[in-house]
C-alpha cells in the first residue's frame, strides 16, 4: 500500500504532474505554483483526498530563551505528511530529531519555545491553539512511541490499566468496556493471550511486548498521525523486523501518516517513503527515498550512507567513520554546521550557511559543493 | 604480556561445555525449584589476534557465556581454559592472571565508568590493583592509551559524565587495554551508539587489534556488526550453540533455520531491495521453560515430529561450519520445505 514513487505507470490524478522536491513551497514548488499547493512530493497512486497533506510545518523553530539572549535548537524545518505515507527523519544524536517531533505537539521541555510560520494538522492550527486544544491533538490526533518502553510505562501499574486510562481520557470508557478495549488493542498488535497480559507488569513482558503495549497505546485514540521516535532501537533484529512490520500494518488499517524517527538507514530503507537527513538541527538533505539511496547529494548523507553500507557489507574492510562528532545544537560553527567534518569543505563553506536548494527532481540539499 | 607476531594458532581461550544454572523461582505446590540452565553446554575457542563473534537475541545466555568465562557467575560443569591454565583447577595465581589478563567491556559505558572517579583515576585503577608500574610509568601508560583511544590528553582531569557516549566508550576500552590483556568480552559494545560513532569504535576495536594483538570474544544482537568484526561466529540460542563457523560461510549461506531468520531480518540500506523476510514468529521461550527435543521447533517453519523427540547435535560441515539441526542438509537442497506458514504452538 506504499505509494509507487519514480514515475512508473501513473494512473489518473486530479493534480498536475510532480512539483520538485521540496518541503518548502516558497523555493521548491515557486517554479509551478499550484502544481502542489503543500510543496511536497507527488503521490501518484493515491486518491486526491488521500494525498491531501495531513501535517504541515513551515519554518518551524525550536529556541530556548536565556538572558538576554536566544538560542535557536531548531532552525526552519518544514515538513509535510500524508495519510497512509511515511516521513523518516535521520541523523546522529543531537542533531535535534527528537526535539522537532516534540515540537509538531508543542511538547518541548520547560524553557523552550516553538516558532512556526505554519503548523497544522488537516485544519487545525496547532501554531495558535491553546494549551486545551492541544490537549485534544495529542495522543488523540498525533500520538507517540518512544525508543525505551520501559522508562515509559509506570512500573507500578498493570499495563492493561495505563491502556484503560489512555481510553478514560480520550473516549471516555470506564470499567469493563475500557478493559475490553483494552484487551482488542493488544489483540491488534498481535499480543498472545492478551486477557492475561492486561494484568502483568511492566517489568513481566519482554522489551519487545513492551513496545507492542506501547503502540497499542499510541494508536488507541485511531490517531491520524503517529510519530515513532527510534521504536526498533533498543530492540533484537528479529524483534526489529517484526514491529516494523507491526507499524506498516496499522499503518495500512489506520491510513494513518507516519513520522519515522531513526538514525539507521537500514530501517528507513524499507520503511519510509521520504526522508529528511538532519544535522546541528537543520535539514540538510529532503529527498524521496530511492533518490536518496540512488544518489545522495550532501556529504553527510553520504557519509551516513557510506558507514552503513560499509558495516553491513559482506566483507571485512576497514570502515572510514566520519570523524568527530555533531556540533551542540545552541553552538552551530559559522559557515555550514557540517563544514568541520566534510571532506568537501572550502573557504566558501565555513563562512555562509547553505540554503536548502533544488539538487533534481525530488531532491534538494543544502550544500554550496553539491551538484558539482 | 608479549604478544609473539604471526602467532595466530595460539589459543587464548578454550570453553568446553560449559553449563550454568540458576535455582529457579519457588513456586506454589512445588516443593523442588526447578535449575534454570541459562548456558546448557557451549564449547568456544578464541585463538590470539582472532574475534569470535557470539550472536543470539536477548535472553539466549551470551551474557551469561561471558560472565562465567571470567569466573562472575559459577560455572556448573565444563571447563575454562584461559592462556593454557584451567581455571578450575588453577587457584589463586591462575584467577589473578585471568582478572589481569582478560577485560570486559559493556554496552552502557556511562554505567560502566566509576561517575565519580575522574578518567585518568578510572584508566589508571587496573594498573594500581594489579601493581604494574611505578607512579610515573602509570602516569605516562594512562597519556599512552588515551592517545590510542583517541581521546584528548586533558581528559584525565574530566568526569565521564562530560564526555559523549562514543567518547565514554573510548574511555572503557582505555581501562580495558591498561593491563595488557589477551582477551577483551565485549557485550554489545557499541548496541547503544548511533551508526557513525559505532563505526568509529568498531575500527578503533579493529585497529587496537594490530598493534596489540588482542583477542575479543563479541558478543553483539546485530548481524551486520559482527559480521564485520569477526573472523568466526557462533550463534546462540536458549543456551547452545546452533551454528558456528567462519562469518563470512555462515552469513553468506546460512544453514540453521534460526540463522535463517536472522540473516534475513537485517536490514538492508536499500529501498529497491525487496527483502524476502522471514520474520520470525513469536519470542525466544523462557530457559525456565525449555521445547523437548530441538529448541528452536516452536518458532521454526520446517518443524517435524522428529525436532519435537530428537535434539540435535552440532555437526561439522565440510566447510568448518558446524550446524545443529536435523535437516540443515535437506533445507539446503530444498527438498524439505516449510511445515506450513504458521509455526507450530508448543
Amino acid at each position: 500500500m506504499r505509494p509507487a514513487h519514480g514515475g512508473t505507470a501513473e494512473p489518473e490524478r486530479a493534480t498536475p504532474p510532480p512539483a520538485p522536491a521540496g518541503n518548502d513551497a516558497d523555493r521548491a514548488g515557486a517554479a509551478d505554483a499550484g502544481a502542489a499547493p503543500d510543496g511536497g512530493l507527488p503521490v501518484a497512486s493515491l486518491p486526491r483526498a488521500a494525498s491531501d497533506p495531513l501535517l504541515t510545518a513551515r519554518e518551524l523553530c525550536v529556541i530556548r530563551a536565556r538572558a538576554g539572549a536566544e538560542d535557536v535548537f531548531v532552525h526552519g524545518v518544514s515538513l509535510t505528511i500524508r495519510r497512509h505515507h511515511t516521513v523518516a527523519m535521520v541523523g546522529e544524536s543531537g542533531c535535534g530529531k527528537s526535539l522537532t517531533a516534540l515540537a509538531l505537539t508543542k511538547l518541548t521541555p520547560p524553557g523552550f519555545r516553538v516558532a512556526a510560520k505554519v503548523l497544522r494538522l488537516d485544519d487545525i492550527d496547532i501554531a495558535s491553539l491553546p494549551e486545551s486544544g492541544l490537549r485534544e491533538v495529542r495522543g488523540r490526533r498525533i500520538s507517540m512511541v518512544f525508543q525505551n518502553p520501559m522508562s515509559a510505562l509506570n512500573p507500578v501499574i498493570p499495563v492493561g490499566r495505563q491502556i484503560a486510562q489512555v481510553l478514560r481520557r480520550h473516549e471516555g470508557l470506564r470499567g469493563r468496556r475500557a478493559r475490553d478495549r483494552a484487551v482488542e488493542l493488544l489483540d491488534q498488535v498481535e499480543v498472545p493471550d492478551p486477557g492475561r497480559r492486561i494484568r502483568q507488569y511492566p517489568f513481566e513482558m519482554s522489551g519487545g511486548m513492551l513496545q507492542r503495549v506501547m503502540i497499542a497505546m499510541a494508536l488507541s485514540g485511531g490517531p491520524d498521525l503517529l510519530i515513532a521516535d527510534e521504536p526498533t532501537t533498543a530492540l533484537d533484529t528479529t524483534l526489529q523486523a517484526q514491529i516494523m512490520e507491526l507499524l506498516k500494518q496499522r499503518q495500512r488499517d489506520l491510513g494513518m501518516g507516519l513520522l519515522l524517527i531513526s538514525h539507521d538507514l537500514g530501517i528507513v530503507a524499507s520503511a519510509a517513503d521520504e526522508v529528511n537527513v538532519m544535522y546541528a538541527g537543520r535539514v540538510v538533505e529532503h529527498a524521496d527515498v530511492k533518490t536518496l539511496f540512488a544518489s545522495p547529494a550532501h556529504p553527510y548523507t553520504r557519509a551516513l550512507l557510506g558507514t552503513v553500507r560499509d558495516i553491513a557489507s559482506d566483507t571485512q574492510n576497514d570502515l572510514a567513520p566520519i570523524p568527530g562528532a555533531p556540533p551542540r545544537l545552541e553552538q552551530p560553527p559559522p559557515g555550514c554546521p557540517f563544514a568541520p567534518r566534510c571532506p568537501l569543505a572550502v573557504e566558501r563553506c565555513r563562512t555562509e550557511l547553505p540554503e536548502l536548494r533544488r539538487i533534481r527532481a525530488r531532491q534538494e540539499a543544502a550544500c554550496h559543493r553539491a551538484g558539482e | 604480556m608479549e604478544i609473539v607476531a604471526g602467532a595466530e594458532d595460539r589459543t587464548v581461550l578454550d570453553v568446553s561445555d560449559l553449563v550454568v544454572s540458576f535455582r529457579g523461582a519457588r513456586r506454589a505446590g512445588l516443593t523442588e525449584r526447578r535449575a534454570v540452565r541459562a548456558v546448557d553446554g557451549i564449547s568456544l575457542r578464541i585463538g590470539s589476534r582472532e574475534t569470535l563473534g557470539l550472536v543470539g537475541e536477548s535472553g539466549s545466555g551470551k551474557s551469561t557465556t561471558a560472565r562465567a568465562i571470567l569466573q562472575l557467575v559459577p560455572a556448573r560443569s565444563g571447563t575454562v581454559t584461559f592462556e593454557g591454565a584451567n581455571l578450575r583447577s588453577a587457584g589463586r595465581n591462575g584467577r589473578r592472571n585471568l582478572r589481569r589478563h582478560a577485560q570486559m567491556i559493556f554496552q552502557n559505558p556511562l554505567g560502566s565508568l566509576n561517575a565519580r572517579l575522574k578518567v585518568g583515576s578510572i584508566i589508571r585503577e587496573p594498573l594500581d590493583i594489579h601493581q604494574i608500574g611505578d607512579r610515573a610509568a602509570r602516569r605516562s601508560r594512562v597519556q599512552e592509551l588515551l592517545e590510542l583511544v583517541g581521546l584528548p590528553a586533558d581528559a584525565v582531569g574530566r568526569f565521564p559524565h562530560e564526555f559523549s557516549g562514543g567518547q565514554q566508550q573510548r574511555i572503557a576500552i582505555a581501562r580495558a587495554l591498561a593491563p595488557e590483556p589477551s582477551l577483551i568480552i565485549c557485550d554489545e559494545p557499541v548496541a547503544a551508539l548511533d551508526v557513525s560513532i559505532q563505526a568509529q569504535i568498531l575500527q578503533l576495536l579493529k585497529d587496537l587489534q594490530r598493534t596489540t594483538g588482542v583477542s575479543y570474544l563479541f558478543i553483539a544482537h546485530d548481524l551486520n556488526v559482527v559480521r564485520h568484526v569477526s573472523r568466526r561466529t557462533a550463534i546462540m540460542y536458549l543456551g547452545k550453540i546452533v551454528e558456528e563457523g567462519p562469518s563470512l560461510a555462515l552469513f553468506g549461506a546460512p544453514r540453521h533455520p534460526y540463522t535463517q531468520a536472522l540473516v534475513s531480518a537485517i536490514p538492508v540500506p536499500d529501498p529497491s531491495a525487496q527483502q524476502r523476510r522471514t520474520v520470525l514468529h513469536g519470542e525466544i521461550p523462557s530457559p525456565a521453560n525449555v521445547p523437548s527435543g530441538c529448541r528452536f521447533r516452536t518458532r521454526c517453519r520446517y518443524v517435524t515430529e522428529r525436532c519435537r523427540a530428537e535434539e540435535p547435535r552440532l555437526e561439522t560441515a565440510s566447510d568448518g561450519v558446524s550446524v545443529a539441526c536435523h535437516f540443515w542438509r535437506e533445507i539446503a537442497e530444498g527438498s524439505h520445505r516449510p511445515a506450513g506458514d504458521a509455526p507450530v504452538p508448543a
